[in-house]
C-alpha cells in the first residue's frame, strides 16, 4: 500500500510527521532530533507498504532543518521501496 | 534280548483261543489250540508282529503261555520276528450299574513265570463266569485282580465316540456315565479300536477334552488261520497294526502307555551318520541312533566319555582315564556334522553375548539410524536458527531508542569529497545454493555406485536415464553458485577499492570535514537501524514442525524366531526427549521457546549453558546426547509372532536349544554336556524335552545328565550309567525298561539321580511305588 509521510514545519517552528494525514510525531523546537524508534513508528510499516515523503513549510521557516529532517525520512523510503518492489504482497 | 531302543515294533493284544469258546459261536476258536500255536505264530512272524497276548474272555489257559515261551526260548525257532507274549485275559466288566458291559484287555506282569501264569487261572477260578451273557460287576473284577496280586495293564474296548452311550458294543462308554473320569484318575490305561476310523473319532474325542490316553489296535482274531482278521467269515480289511518304540516285555508296554507321545507314532530314525558305539576294554557301549543319556555320579567319567565321543582328548586327565580304561572310540563321522556344546559354553556365549551368532556375524542386522539423525538435525538447526531471528528481531526493536540524531546547523555544510556510504560490515555471501549443490553431488554419486552394482544390470537403463536428469539438475545448481560465487568475488574486489578511496578521503580530509563525516554517518546508523527493524518485520520467524515418528527396527527371521535390533525411537515421537535433552525445565516445549527474547533467557533455556558464550556448545552438545541416547539399540528374540524371549540365561538358553533343533543346517549328531544347565525344571518338562523329541527321529542325541527329567520324562532310548571305581570305569546301558540280573535301568535311575526316584514314581503312577 502506497502511504505518504507529511513533514510540515509550523509556524511555531515545530515539525509536524503525518502518515497518511494521520499526525504521528511532533518534533519540537527545543530539540530538533528523532531518534530511530520515532521513525520506525511513524513509518508504521506493513510489508509491501511504499511511501512518498513531502514536505510542507509554508512560511519558509527553518529550511535547513525541515530539509535535514525531510532527507532523513525519504532516505529511509527510499531504501523500504526498494525493499517493497522486490517482495510479493500477500493477496 | 536288546538292551536299547532302536526301532519300533509291531504288537497285538486281542486274540483269542479255544478258552474263549464258551462264549463264542460254534466252532469259531476250535482250532485255536495249543497244537495248532505254530499256525498263529507262523501268521504273526509273517505280519512281524514282535509282541502278542492270547486274551480269553474271562478265561485264561497258562498251558498256552507255557507253550509259546518254550518255542520263544529256543534260539533257533523259526519265528524270528515274534520276540515275547505277554500274559492277558478280556474280561466283561459292568462299571457303572446299570449300565451295559465292556470289555477290559488285561495284560498281567508275569515275565512268563508258571507260577504267576498259575496265579491268573486261580484268581479267575474264584468267581467264574459260567453265562456267556454274565459280565462282572466293577466290585467282582477288581477283586479278581486283587485276588491275582499281579501288576496289570488296564485296556478297555471302545468302538466308537466316547459320548455315545447306546450300549451293545461292548465299549467303555456303554459301561459308564463318565468315560473321562475313568480315564482321568488312571483307572483306564488305553483304549483298544479295531477300526482306522474309529481311532480317528477317539482322538479328536480325546483332543477335545486334553486327555492323553494311549490308543492301541487290536485284531480280535479268534480263528488263527485268518489272523489278522477275527476268522474266515469276518474280515476286518482295515485292520492295521499298532506299533511302539519298546522292548516287547511287560514293562516296555508300560512304558509306552505312560508316555504315549514319545512310544507312539514313532518312525524309524533317518539319520544315516552317527557316532558308532564307543569300547572300554573289548566291552561295546551301543550308542543308539536316537537320543542316549549318560548319567552317573560326579567324577565318574561322564564327561571323559563324552570328550572321547567327540575326538577332544587333549586334556591330560581325560587321556590318563581313555589310556587306564582303553577306551577307544573310532569315529568315522565328519566332524562337522557334530554339534558339541560342552559344559559351561552356553553361559560364557550368554555373557559374550554370541549366544545367537552365525559363525563369525550376530544373527541381528546392523540398523541404519541416519535418517533419523538427519531428520532431528533438520529440526534442530531450524529450531535454533528460528530462536536466533526471533532474539534479533525483539534486539532489533529494542535497540531503535539507542540511535538518535539532532539537527546540527554546522554538520549539513557540504564537503569537498563523494562520501561513498555502506561499505562497512565485511559479511561473507552465503551461497544458497551450496547445500543443494552438495546433495545432488552426493546423489549422483551414490547413484553412479549402483550403476557399477551387479544386482543393478537389469535396471541399467532405468538407472542411467535418472543420472543423466540429475546431471542436468546439478550443472543448473552449479551455475547458480558460480553466479552468486562471481558476484561475491567482484563485490569485494569492488569494497577494496571503496576502502582504499576512504581511506584516501580520511587522509586529505580537515577536522570539521571529519567531523561532517562522523555526523553524516550517525545519520545514517539511525536510518539504518530503522531499515534493519523493518526488515525484521518483513521476516516473519517461522519455527519448525516437528519430525514426524520413524522406523528404527531391523527384523532377521530364521527358524521360526525373528532377531530383532531396535531402537529408541522406533515407532515413538522423540519429541518430548529431545526438549528434555535440549531445555530446561520450563522451556521442554515450542510454545516456550517462543518466549525467548534475548540471548540471556536463550542460554537460561539451553539444559546446562551457564553463558551465552556457551550456547552453541551446549546446544551441540545436548544434541548429540539426544542423538546417541535415542539410536540406543536393544536386541531382542522373538520366539514366532508374539513371544519374546527373556533376557535371563535361563530362557536363553532354553532359546538356544530351540533355535538350533529347528535349525536346517546339515548337523547330524547333537552332544551335550548337561543340557539341564541354568534351566528350570518347570521349562525342561515343558519345553526342552519337547525340543529334544522334535529331532529324536532325524538325529542322533548323546549327553551327559543329572536331571533325571532328560531320562525319565523325554523317555531316552539308552541309558549309559558310568561307575568309576578307584579310576577303573564300569559301563552299564539299556532303555528304561531294560533289566535283566544285573541291570535295572529304572533302578539305576532311581539310585543314581537326584530326583529319580520321584519322577519315574510320577511316570509310572501306581506302577511306580515300588521306587
Amino acid at each position: 500500500m502506497e502511504k505518504v509521510i507529511n513533514l510540515k514545519m509550523c509556524n511555531d517552528q515545530s515539525i509536524k510527521i503525518y502518515l497518511d494525514d494521520q499526525e504521528k510525531h511532533i518534533i519540537d523546537v527545543q530539540s530538533r532530533s528523532i531518534d530511530a524508534e520515532k521513525l520506525y513508528n511513524v513509518f508504521d510499516f506493513t510489508p509491501g507498504d511504499t511511501y512518498i515523503v513531502l514536505s510542507e513549510n509554508e512560511s519558509d521557516i527553518d529550511i535547513q532543518v525541515l530539509e535535514f529532517f525531510t532527507e532523513l525520512f525519504s532516505d529511509i523510503a527510499d531504501k523500504v521501496n526498494a525493499i517493497s518492489t522486490n517482495i510479493v504482497t500477500p493477496e | 534280548m536288546k538292551k536299547v531302543l532302536n526301532s519300533v515294533i509291531k504288537f497285538d493284544l486281542h486274540i483269542h483261543s479255544i478258552a474263549s469258546k464258551y462264549k463264542e459261536s460254534a466252532g469259531i476258536v476250535d482250532q485255536s489250540t495249543k497244537e495248532n500255536i505254530g499256525v498263529l505264530l507262523n501268521k504273526l512272524n509273517e505280519h512281524n508282529v514282535a509282541l502278542f497276548s492270547i486274551t480269553d474272555h474271562n478265561r485264561f489257559d497258562p498251558d498256552i503261555y507255557i507253550e509259546i515261551s518254550n518255542i520263544l526260548s529256543q534260539v533257533n525257532h523259526p519265528y524270528q520276528s515274534v520276540k515275547a507274549v505277554l500274559a492277558g485275559v478280556e474280561f466283561d466288566v459292568i462299571l457303572d450299574e446299570g449300565m451295559a458291559k465292556c470289555h477290559i484287555i488285561t495284560i498281567f506282569d508275569t515275565n512268563n513265570e508258571v507260577d504267576k501264569l498259575n496265579m491268573i487261572k486261580a484268581g479267575l477260578q474264584t468267581n467264574l463266569l459260567e453265562d456267556k451273557q454274565g459280565a462282572y460287576t466293577k466290585n467282582d473284577f477288581e477283586k479278581i485282580l486283587k485276588e491275582i496280586g499281579l501288576d496289570a495293564i488296564l485296556i478297555a474296548s471302545q468302538r466308537k465316540d466316547i459320548s455315545n452311550q447306546s450300549g451293545n458294543h461292548n465299549s467303555l462308554s456303554d459301561s459308564t456315565q463318565d468315560v473321562e473320569q475313568i480315564i482321568r484318575v488312571g483307572y483306564i490305561n488305553a483304549l483298544e479300536f479295531q477300526k482306522p476310523k474309529v481311532e480317528g473319532i477317539l482322538l479328536n474325542n480325546l483332543k477335545a477334552i486334553s486327555l492323553p490316553i494311549t490308543l492301541f489296535s487290536g485284531s480280535d482274531c479268534h480263528e488263527w488261520a485268518s489272523y489278522p482278521y477275527h476268522d474266515s467269515r469276518n474280515q476286518n480289511r482295515e485292520f492295521h497294526h499298532s506299533k511302539a518304540k519298546i522292548l516287547p516285555t511287560f514293562k516296555g508296554l508300560l512304558m509306552a502307555v505312560t508316555s504315549p507321545e514319545t512310544r507312539f507314532n514313532c518312525s524309524d530314525n533317518t539319520n544315516t551318520s552317527i557316532i558308532s558305539s564307543p569300547k572300554i576294554k573289548e566291552q561295546e557301549i551301543p550308542l543308539v541312533n536316537g537320543i542316549n543319556a549318560i548319567i552317573g555320579e560326579n567324577g565318574s567319567g561322564k564327561t571323559t566319555l563324552l570328550k572321547l565321543i567327540n575326538g577332544k582328548t587333549s586334556e591330560p586327565h581325560v587321556q590318563k582315564l581313555i589310556l587306564d580304561n582303553m577306551l577307544d572310540a573310532s569315529r568315522t563321522i565328519d566332524p562337522q556334522r557334530i554339534k558339541y556344546i560342552e559344559q559351561g559354553q552356553i553361559i560364557k556365549k550368554f555373557n559374550d553375548k554370541t549366544l545367537f551368532s552365525a559363525g563369525e556375524g550376530s544373527n541381528f542386522i546392523e540398523l541404519d539410524s541416519t535418517p533419523f539423525k538427519d531428520a532431528y538435525l533438520v529440526y534442530s538447526e531450524k529450531l535454533r536458527k528460528s530462536i536466533e531471528a526471533q532474539i534479533k528481531k525483539q534486539e532489533s526493536l529494542n535497540s531503535l531508542c539507542n540511535h538518535r540524531i539532532s539537527f546540527e546547523p554546522g554538520m549539513v555544510s557540504k564537503n569537498y569529497f563523494v562520501d561513498i556510504a555502506g561499505n562497512e560490515g565485511n559479511e561473507g555471501i552465503n551461497n544458497p545454493h551450496d547445500k543443494a549443490l552438495t546433495d545432488i553431488t552426493r546423489l549422483l554419486n551414490s547413484l553412479n555406485a549402483l550403476l557399477g552394482d551387479e544386482y543393478f544390470i537389469p535396471y541399467k537403463d532405468k538407472l542411467e536415464l535418472a543420472f543423466q536428469e540429475l546431471t542436468s539438475i546439478k550443472d543448473e545448481i552449479q551455475q547458480k553458485c558460480n553466479a552468486i560465487n562471481y558476484e561475491s568475488n567482484v563485490k569485494n574486489i569492488m569494497r577494496s577499492c571503496v576502502d582504499d578511496y576512504l581511506r584516501k578521503i580520511k587522509e586529505n580530509s580537515s577536522a570539521k570535514d571529519r567531523e561532517i563525516r562522523e555526523y553524516n554517518k550517525k545519520k545514517e546508523q539511525v536510518a539504518s537501524a530503522v531499515m534493519v527493524a523493518i526488515k525484521f518485520t518483513l521476516e516473519d520467524v517461522s519455527w519448525p514442525s516437528e519430525p514426524g515418528i520413524l522406523e528404527g527396527v531391523t527384523k532377521n527371521p530364521k527358524q521360526g524366531f525373528s532377531f530383532n535390533r531396535e531402537a529408541t525411537y522406533n515407532g515413538i515421537s522423540m519429541i518430548e526427549k529431545f526438549y528434555s535433552k535440549m531445555f530446561n525445565q520450563g522451556y521442554s516445549s515450542l510454545d516456550k521457546l517462543h518466549t525467548i527474547y534475548t540471548f540471556e533467557e536463550f542460554s537460561e533455556a539451553i539444559r546446562g549453558c551457564t553463558s551465552k558464550s556457551d550456547i552453541n556448545s551446549k546446544w551441540s552438545e545436548n544434541f548429540n546426547k539426544f542423538i546417541a541416547d535415542a539410536i540406543k539399540t536393544n536386541d531382542y528374540i522373538m520366539d514366532g509372532a508374539s513371544q519374546q524371549i527373556g533376557n535371563t540365561l535361563g530362557e536363553m538358553s532354553l532359546s538356544y536349544y530351540k533355535f538350533f533343533t529347528q535349525d536346517d543346517q546339515d548337523w547330524r549328531v547333537l552332544i551335550v554336556d548337561q543340557p539341564e544347565d541354568n534351566i528350570s525344571n518347570y521349562n525342561i518338562s515343558r519345553k526342552l524335552i519337547s525340543y529334544f523329541n522334535g529331532i529324536r527321529d532325524k538325529k542322533q542325541i548323546i549327553f551327559v545328565t543329572h536331571n533325571p527329567l532328560l531320562v525319565v520324562n523325554l523317555d531316552v532310548d539308552n541309558v549309559i550309567f558310568i561307575k568309576n571305581s578307584n579310576g577303573k570305569l564300569e559301563v552299564r546301558n539299556g532303555c528304561l525298561e531294560y533289566e535283566d540280573e544285573d541291570t535295572n535301568i529304572l533302578d539305576l535311575v532311581a539310585e543314581n539321580m537326584d530326583g529319580g526316584k520321584e519322577t519315574i514314581e510320577k511316570r509310572l503312577k501306581v506302577y511306580g511305588k515300588g521306587y
